[in-house]
């Protein structure tokens, strides 16, 4: 498989009746850049899951056209703007909607690439591991330390902007974005900060260079996502995984 | 690798805990009717809700507080599925207020517990039930020539406890209790919105709806963790809001 390539999958919580909250796009651009987004819905907000998809959409889209139509590019260039246009979008969709943006609460990670630079702005939960030479496991970028489970600055807060994380790495060979439903069986706490589980992560990266079909790639991601006896909890479950 | 299903993932991940503080008077009024009796069987019966619920079976650690005649911790946090639930007895006065700042005392110091062990945790459950007014108001004291009563310190505490979100807070009246007391332990609800927290008012417990109670106690908790508003839980039988 030429890279860049991406493959993911989103499965929803087995008590939500198939709804999920959580919301994923992932593109490859011209000029070597590539876009990744995960958003997820907060449970208390009743518009969250479209709130998510509204998110990743238009942060995507907004990347794509920046790459398309700028000759001088750096990756937090492109973040910033992203992001501003998924905060955007989410204000208008309220507005069209005559609702109000909390209904529409998110977090989002959004990862550019470029060859195997990685930039990470992230808001909320969730995490982002790299994988880089030497088959070495790095957490590029961690959930947010609130001091309650599921507490977040997320995308409708109105301090959104300040707490954006970012994050810029080189020499990534792998990068793998997740949602906070996964990160039970991916990462953990130890002495207060957290630590990537290499096994699962080293074994992602081996089976991604075995890939010949995205399409298949995407199947066996979700039935892993699915299996009760390795993720387990009850959230939605997101992860896109990419090999640059 | 054919597929994923045999990437390691953690196993056995450290669940996110919810603490659940029981504040249960147990004077010698709540021999009346035998009030006693039912509120014993009716925290009998949340253990066994929450080990119906898979969500909250690992998760709630229980922990209760008696007033009557004194102040005691009758049971530390324990993980529900292990607690040996007391039965209590009813004598005595109501020391409510001692209570309430022994139950504050074990909430933060189980929250240090989990700190040192990275356990991750939700906004710790605060329920109080009682069918009367404190005995222990205390005497008033000079501070800076301003007259404060023990008890307003204790109410301060507890209302500045809710606001800065240390736990979230829901008292119950048994009749007779008196349900302007219990609202003036709630903070004020125009406070607590600009703080991003739903108003909280006490529940007038309806005849002998113990069992509903504990629903509505159980959906509280479930809420919790599940990151939805407590505005949203109902009462449903068990009473109604006491709005003032």
């Amino acid at each position: 498989m030429r890279k860049p390539f991406f493959y993911g999958a989103s499965v929803p919580s087995i008590y939500k009746n198939g709804k999920n909250e959580d919301a994923f796009r992932k593109k490859k651009l011209t000029k070597n850049y590539a876009v990744l987004a995960i958003a997820d819905g907060l449970g208390s907000c009743s518009k969250s899951g479209l709130g998510a998809k509204v998110a990743v959409r238009s942060s995507v889209n907004k990347a794509e056209e920046i790459v398309r139509n700028q000759d001088v590019l750096s990756l937090e260039f492109i973040a910033d703007l992203a992001f501003e246009e998924a905060r955007k979008s989410i204000e208008d969709k309220a507005k069209l909607l005559g609702s109000q943006i909390i209904d529409f609460a998110c977090t989002l990670i959004l990862v550019i690439t470029h060859k195997n630079e990685v930039l990470v702005s992230h808001l909320g939960d969730g995490a982002v591991v790299g994988i880089g030479s030497g088959n070495q496991v790095r957490l590029i970028s961690k959930p947010l330390n609130q001091e309650y489970s599921n507490l977040v600055v997320d995308l409708a807060s109105k301090a959104w902007k300040e707490n954006i994380r970012f994050s810029h790495h080189k020499e990534i060979e792998c990068v793998v974005s997740f949602s906070d439903g996964c990160q039970p069986n991916t990462i953990s706490r130890k002495q207060g900060d957290w630590e990537p589980y290499a096994p699962f992560f080293q074994e992602i990266y081996k089976y991604s260079k075995g890939i010949t079909s995205v399409r298949k790639a995407n199947k066996d991601l979700k039935d892993l996502l699915k299996n009760k006896n390795k993720f387990v909890g009850d959230d939605d479950k997101t992860m896109v995984v990419g090999l640059l | 690798m054919e597929d994923l299903q045999s990437v390691p993932t953690i196993e056995d991940p450290e669940i996110q805990r919810i603490q659940v503080m029981l504040v249960l008077d147990a004077s010698g009024s709540m021999e009346q009717e035998d009030k006693i009796g039912k509120m014993n069987e009716a925290i009998s019966y949340l253990k066994v809700e929450c080990l119906h619920e898979e969500s909250l079976a690992d998760s709630v650690e229980i922990a209760i507080v008696k007033f009557g005649g004194i102040a005691q911790t009758v049971l530390d946090f324990t993980p529900i599925k292990d607690a040996d639930i007391p039965t209590l007895g009813a004598s005595g006065g109501t020391p409510m207020a001692e209570a309430i700042r022994k139950s504050m005392d074990l909430i933060e110091n189980r929250k240090e517990v989990f700190k040192n062990q990275d356990v991750n945790y939700f906004r710790p459950m605060f329920f109080l039930i009682t069918d009367g007014l404190p005995t222990d108001m205390g005497s008033k004291s000079s501070d800076s020539g301003n007259l404060k009563s023990e008890f307003e310190n204790i109410r301060n505490e507890l209302q500045t406890a809710i606001i800065e979100y240390h736990f979230y807070f829901q008292p119950v009246g048994v009749k007779p209790a008196d349900m302007d007391f219990l609202k003036s332990l709630c903070p004020n609800e125009q406070v607590l919105k600009s703080k991003g927290i739903d108003p909280i008012y006490p529940i007038e417990l309806k005849g002998q709806n113990w069992k509903e109670l504990i629903k509505f106690f159980k959906n509280s908790i479930h809420a919790e963790v599940k990151g939805q508003k407590q505005s949203e839980v109902s009462p449903g039988e068990a009473g109604e809001k006491y709005l003032g």
